[in-house]
């Protein structure tokens, strides 16, 4: 939105801008369709044409003018803002650091943006200081009050002082957001929450509220992308959230497959026995993304060997994809086996990641990829090992060194 | 006291480095991009880089690299990035980065990093 101000003065000037242009249009269409029907009298069209042209000239100065003019004061007040902002970040970093008093009184908006501007660069002691700061003058408190009070922008701007603040006692009003029937605000509620969520140091505390999150977050029907950001947001909190979701036994298969992938990306192996237990989830994209999390992380117990082999046989292309990548932590004898069978694979993903999984594989891969591209029945599959003998050609070298 | 050099473009981040190393009684240059922190490091012999990853003209492994090999320093360099995955570290270290503190950050932390290197 190009507007930050200003909304009555726009409003007036495309007001008066529309009129002139509209009724000296609407004044020349008269005279126009008169002269048409033969009327006679009334002013010359020539002399009417001039002044339509005239004001439609006149608008579009007003409205290059006001345009000039805006971006000139809101370039200006944005220049004198942060000049206030940077004073007074330097006035918190010296009553932070024992140089300057407090000030006596509530500070205004921007020695409140400024001070969380602090707030987010900081960790540890001197965070649990600006902490301190922001109780006392009831940034939060008025935060709070904002979020459950007025207007869509007013709201979602509050929230996310509170995603920078990371205000723990806010937890319950972000927990209530969350559920807010506009979209905007639960994405912006669920990602405040998950930032604070991280700041908490407690684990018991940390941990019960991940639980009421993850909670809300299922009645929400936020989409399947919200979910995984939020997971990944909630940086140290995340194996809460993701231990939540993943304990929950209503918890929906989005929400599931979020916590898989955070699993993945975060390499979360605390959760293997979960991520074992999804391999046969009846929703395919949950099985993917617990294939695609065994694979990442390295962790298939041998319980979970058959649940893999099934999974390379599945009719879904991409749930034979993910188990081909997984397929290369099976017992050697047995990976090999089962990636020389899907080089055969009708799909060119997938003989392409066996190939891949083959070469990861090491010295005894790149020989069945070398056999496979002598040898495999699949015409298609001796060209696929030939093609990643090629793209590792410099691991090849290294495992006939040696 | 130490020279130190953070190139830095975050000015409220700029600023708490600043605040927090003077009062140590270091002395603090603050530059805001890759091209100022060449020009900076072409001119001066500074104990210590501070060195953000995410600058407004370019890479901050760029210019790590770039430190180490074109110019052959071996200043010691502290990496301050907000990102913190696993990889983005690693590759920090493997390009010559001595150190890694990532955003946000305890000051006084920082501080006995910087001190350690300086000290070196």
């Amino acid at each position: 939105m190009w507007r930050r101000f200003g909304d009555v003065a726009f409003a007036a000037v495309v007001a008066v801008v529309v009129t002139l242009e509209a009724v000296p249009l609407a004044f020349l269409t008269w005279t126009l369709l008169g002269r048409l029907v033969g009327a006679s009298g009334g002013p010359p069209v020539g002399a009417v044409l001039l002044g339509a042209v005239t004001s439609l000239g006149v608008g579009l100065v007003m409205l290059t003018v006001y345009l000039l003019a805006y971006q000139y004061v809101s370039e200006r007040r944005a220049a004198e803002r942060a000049e206030r902002r940077r004073a007074w970040v330097e006035r918190w970093l010296r009553v932070l650091y024992g140089s300057a008093p407090e000030p006596a009184a509530a500070p205004g908006r921007d020695a409140v943006e400024a001070l969380l501007d602090v707030r987010e660069t900081l960790r540890g002691a001197d965070a649990a200081r600006v902490m301190a700061l922001l109780a006392r003058y009831g940034v939060g408190a008025e935060l709070e009050r904002r979020v459950l009070n007025g207007g869509t922008s007013s709201r979602l701007e509050a929230l996310d002082a509170l995603a920078r603040s990371r205000i723990p006692e806010a937890m319950p009003t972000l927990i209530f957001a969350i559920g807010d029937p506009e979209r905007v605000v639960q994405v912006a509620a669920v990602r405040a929450a998950a930032r604070t969520l991280a700041a908490i140091e407690d684990p018991g505390e940390r941990e019960r509220l991940a639980e009421r999150v993850v909670r809300a977050l299922g009645r929400s029907r936020l989409p399947f992308g919200v979910r995984e950001e939020v997971l990944l947001l909630a940086d140290d909190a995340a194996p809460s959230l993701v231990g939540a979701v993943l304990g929950d036994e209503a918890t929906s298969s989005s929400s599931l497959r979020a916590a898989l992938d955070a699993v993945a990306r975060l390499q979360l192996l605390v959760f293997a026995d979960q991520v074992v237990g999804c391999l046969d989830h009846e929703d395919p994209e949950v099985r993917a993304a617990a294939l695609r999390a065994a694979a990442r992380t390295g962790l298939l117990p041998p319980h979970a060997h058959a649940s893999v082999l099934a999974a390379l046989e599945d009719p879904v292309e991409f749930i034979r994809i993910h188990a081909t990548a997984a397929a290369r932590l099976l017992p050697r004898e047995r990976a090999l086996v089962a990636l020389w069978e899907r080089l055969g694979d009708p799909s060119w993903w997938v003989r392409r990641q066996a190939s891949e999984s083959l070469a990861a594989l090491g010295p005894a891969g790149l020989a069945e990829l070398g056999r496979a591209a002598e040898t495999h029945p699949d015409r298609y599959g001796r060209d696929m090992a030939a093609q990643a003998l090629r793209d590792h050609v410099v691991e090849l070298v290294e495992a006939v060194r040696a | 006291m130490s020279s130190i050099l953070a190139i830095e473009d975050d000015w409220t981040v700029g600023l708490v480095l600043e605040h927090v190393l003077q009062t140590a009684g270091h002395e603090v240059t603050i530059v805001r991009g890759i091209a100022d922190g060449k020009g900076a490091l072409s001119e001066d012999g500074y104990d210590l880089i501070l060195l953000d990853l995410n600058l407004p003209d370019g890479n901050g492994f760029e210019l790590l690299r770039s430190i180490r090999e074109d110019l052959g320093r071996r200043t010691p360099i502290v990496v301050l990035s907000g990102m913190r995955q696993e990889e983005t570290v690693v590759r920090g270290l493997k390009l010559g980065a001595d150190d890694y503190v990532a955003k946000p950050f305890s000051p006084p932390e920082l501080l006995a990093r910087v001190e350690r290197w300086v000290r070196r």
